[in-house]
């Protein structure tokens, strides 16, 4: 049985979308946190780069996810329809097998890049 | 209210090929956006831009050749009109069009390039290094469209289908976006010079 047509658009979009919207987060609020926590005006913050870094993979990560099973939620529901059938389902089916592939690339970006800011120490050049 | 019935806006629905290229797009924007973020990143780091020894971009002509490009996007919309109503002649004819202007454009800017690669190196400098990165970033994408037009021209001599037809359509989308994107790159160049 198939879910409710407002609903399944969501998911695909979704799909589609959270885990850029996602791994986007990620780096521009990283280098946010970077550069409150090695500027002269902002060091006294105390912003711990470390651990936003923690937060916002973590964050990120479980987006990625959900963005994953959004996408094969919506693959599954459109699989009797072929990618070049009528929309909206041949859309729905085409942009879930892309957001499946994509989502997955996302996922290990957002850990590579977590893994990267964890095993670096802070304010130093590279 | 007037009981009086309103013209209903009847939705078109986009095909996939359509929705692909949307997708690529989308990928090549995200590109562009680090590009575009490095330069100022780096700008903002630097005292002088460009730094000393380095001349200035000219504004005339890359404004001029920017013009010319964006301009291509009207024979690329014809081409598309025209191939929905099966006038392959002349949507071939609009294709060529585009695509001469576009390698005229093309090869200016790649004299331009060549010629600023003999005054200053790409290894010189960090604006050297992201100028040239940019510039010839969108060059590659240009030469992309010039190659998608001449093989739709090609295709298109053995008559419109349905599946040319998307074809054509995404291609026109990529090369509205490749148009927009040199005013933004051309704008980010010029800044240099303000």
């Amino acid at each position: 049985m198939r879910r409710s047509d407002s609903f399944v658009e969501l998911l695909q979009w979704f799909g589609l979308l959270a885990a850029g919207l996602a791994w986007t987060a990620q780096l521009v609020l990283g280098f946010g946190v970077s550069i409150a926590a090695c500027s002269a005006g902002s060091a006294r913050w105390g912003v711990n780069v470390h651990t936003w870094a923690i937060v916002l993979t973590a964050a990120g990560a479980t987006i990625a996810l959900l963005a994953e099973a959004a996408a094969v939620t919506v693959f599954l529901d459109a699989r009797e329809t072929d990618e070049y059938g009528p929309p909206p389902w041949g859309r729905r089916h085409f942009l879930a097998v892309a957001a499946m592939v994509g989502n997955l690339l996302f996922f290990v970006a957002i850990l590579l890049n977590g893994v990267g800011v964890l095993s670096h120490s802070s304010c130093v050049q590279s | 209210m007037s009981s009086a019935a309103a013209p209903v806006e009847r939705r078109v629905a986009r095909p996939n090929g359509w929705w692909g290229m949307a997708v690529f797009v989308a990928t090549e924007a995200t590109l562009f956006g680090t590009l575009i973020g490095s330069y100022f990143y780096l700008r903002f780091h630097a005292v002088e831009w460009p730094p000393a020894g380095v001349p200035k971009p000219h504004l005339t002509l890359p404004l001029v050749l920017t013009g010319v490009l964006v301009l291509t996007s009207l024979p690329v919309s014809f081409a598309l009109s025209s191939a929905r109503r099966s006038r392959v002649g002349r949507a071939q004819a609009a294709l060529l069009l585009a695509l001469l202007v576009q390698a005229g454009y093309l090869g200016m800017q790649l004299h331009l390039y060549l010629h600023d690669l003999h005054v200053f190196s790409p290894r010189d400098t960090a604006y050297a290094s992201i100028y040239f990165t940019l510039l010839g970033a969108h060059h590659l994408h240009v030469l992309l469209a010039v190659l998608l037009e001449a093989w739709f021209i090609l295709r298109l001599a053995s008559g419109v289908t349905r599946y040319r037809l998307v074809g054509l359509q995404a291609t026109a989308f990529y090369v509205y976006f490749v148009n927009v994107l040199a005013i933004v790159v051309v704008g980010v160049q010029l800044s240099a010079a303000a």
